[in-house]
């Protein structure tokens, strides 16, 4: 018994050590050349902004931000590929941006030029061989600190700066004018509606119209609220962990009276959507194409639909529960 | 040193423990002194990490780093010293015993164990909350060897515990403005930076966006048209 209990305490102990490394990057980012990068940013935007007579290409522009199993920009965990591609085919006249990793301030993926990228090279061959790998759970751990350091009121401020500069800067990149008045939403899966809510803040700063679309989103009561249009929160009923953020997020709590939770509910700016039964991952989850609800819809296609009916202003068609 | 390293582990595990035994053989061990001032030196670097986000905020790098890192340790032998004298004169109005500033001091740097741990506030999210229950810990530490080193009940030391950490908060309630004072001097100083950053200050916005600027304002281009 003292064994077991020593043990547990051991991994407890080493699991916040951990934890206690995770903000180092971005802190050491932002010490680093963090206010400089941001500064070039603010006077890049500032030229651009002297641009925005040109129309843009598109009238919406949709930013995808991955969940913890991401690696980078582009290598997502395979089930989230054919729920892009609907997005992709269900709003033609949007500009989908899928190419900000977000669990990263200067949008270096884990197989980039890091001290590390040896092990996630590894694990994104493991998990490409076999999706459900256990060694791929060492990519969510190491994402899912980062999501907590954006949450953080200590570190959100500087790690949300370098996710809402990378989120800027693809914007950009894909032709999106500033003071055009184009809306730009953000579909933040998971840990990415976090991510999504601490880059909005700055964001906001230039004025972007807003919105964010969480699926199953673990979101805390990020000040990034107070500058968005609305919340659309789609989630499914048997999904413990985004339980578990209505529980761990004090400010999301019903007494948190003037949190910027709180102050969006009170405007009507969240939208709580329940879109059926779905988990968060394993099977039956927002991405599973073999589970099937009883109108004959796979959950992918469920999950895609209210997604694209909302990118479009239609009503979102749900499972009944 | 062999033998020293041994020791210091087991006064280390006792105080976690909150072991009343190992109190008792703590207090008559030669090397009792150099094991508190180790474990006192050892949880003032550990807590100055978890706390070391400031630095970061501030981007405060090489010797300016190093330099605030040491004035924080110094500041924070200077906090155990008051705790040290206002236990020893809070245990004598209590109990009558007469304990030496140097017995306080070893109670008072013992009992600062579990900050050893202090790093982990280092922690996203559930940092602050572990630097809590740290404080805590310690606080329960200090009750336990207090009724060790005065050899009274378990009542009569929380009472003296108690009471010795209520004129604690009260003395830095009192004294909040001049040492805020203090504390910005040697800020400007070791810093080299006017102020002081706060997070709240690095979400205004202020520190990259200069404030003439508007995005809400047309641009050039568009409001001529």
């Amino acid at each position: 018994m003292t064994i077991v209990l020593t043990l547990l305490i051991g991994v407890l102990v080493l699991v916040l050590i951990i934890m206690a490394i995770g903000p180092l990057e971005s802190l050491g980012w932002w010490s680093d050349k963090g206010a400089e990068k941001a500064a070039a940013t603010i006077e890049r935007l500032r030229e651009e902004h002297a641009k925005a007579d040109v129309a843009p290409s598109y009238s919406r522009y949709v930013v995808y931000l991955s969940g913890i199993g991401a690696i980078d920009g582009e290598s997502r965990p395979p089930e989230e590929e054919p729920f892009v591609a609907a997005i992709r085919d269900g709003v033609p006249g949007a500009c989908l941006i899928t190419d900000v990793f977000p669990y990263s301030v200067n949008n270096q993926g884990l197989t980039a030029q890091r001290p590390m990228s040896w092990l996630w090279k590894k694990i994104e061959q493991a998990r490409f061989k076999n999706p459900e790998a256990m060694l791929a759970m060492l990519v969510n751990l190491r994402n899912a600190i980062q999501l907590f350091v954006s949450a953080d009121r200590r570190y959100g401020p500087t790690y949300n700066i370098g996710t809402a500069q990378q989120v800027l800067e693809s914007l950009l990149r894909h032709g999106y004018r500033l003071g055009s008045g184009v809306p730009v939403t953000l579909v933040g899966w998971s840990g990415g509606a976090q991510i999504s809510l601490g880059a909005a803040w700055y964001l906001g700063l230039t004025k972007i119209p807003l919105e964010l679309i969480s699926i199953g989103g673990m979101m805390s009561d990020d000040y990034g609220l107070d500058r968005l249009q609305h919340v659309y929160h789609l989630r499914g009923t048997k999904d413990p962990f985004e339980k578990l953020g209505w529980i761990m997020f004090a400010g999301r709590w019903p007494i948190a009276v003037g949190s910027p939770w709180s102050r969006a509910v009170k405007d009507g700016r969240i939208t709580v959507i329940d879109i059926g039964p779905m988990q968060h991952n394993v099977k039956d989850h927002y991405f599973d194409p073999a589970a099937i609800a009883p109108d004959g819809r796979s959950y992918l296609q469920v999950t895609s639909d209210a997604v694209v009916a909302l990118l479009n202003d239609n009503e979102v068609k749900v499972i009944p529960t | 040193m062999g033998d020293f390293l041994g020791s210091l582990w087991r006064a280390i595990t006792g105080v976690w423990s909150l072991d009343s035994s190992m109190a008792e053989w703590f207090r008559n061990y030669p090397q009792s002194l150099e094991i508190s001032i180790t474990i006192a030196m050892l949880a003032g670097i550990s807590t100055l990490l978890g706390n070391s986000v400031v630095l970061f905020w501030n981007r405060i790098r090489g010797w300016r780093f190093g330099v605030s890192l040491v004035f924080n340790g110094v500041s924070m032998v200077g906090l155990f010293v008051v705790q040290s004298v206002v236990i020893a004169l809070v245990g004598y109005l209590i109990t009558g015993d007469r304990l030496t500033i140097f017995n306080a001091a070893r109670a008072v740097m013992l009992a600062t164990a579990p900050l050893l741990f202090g790093f982990l506030e280092l922690a996203p999210y559930v940092g602050p909350g572990i630097a809590r229950v740290l404080q805590v810990w310690s606080l329960l530490a200090l009750w336990t060897i207090v009724g060790v080193v005065y050899r009274v009940d378990y009542w009569q030391a929380l009472l003296i515990t108690g009471l010795g950490w209520a004129v604690m908060q009260g003395l830095s309630w009192a004294l909040a403005k001049p040492l805020s004072a203090l504390g910005n001097r040697i800020w400007r100083l070791l810093s080299g930076s006017p102020t002081l950053l706060t997070a709240q200050d690095i979400l205004s916005g202020h520190q990259f966006m200069p404030v003439e600027f508007d995005f809400d304002v047309p641009a050039v281009g568009k409001g001529a048209e």
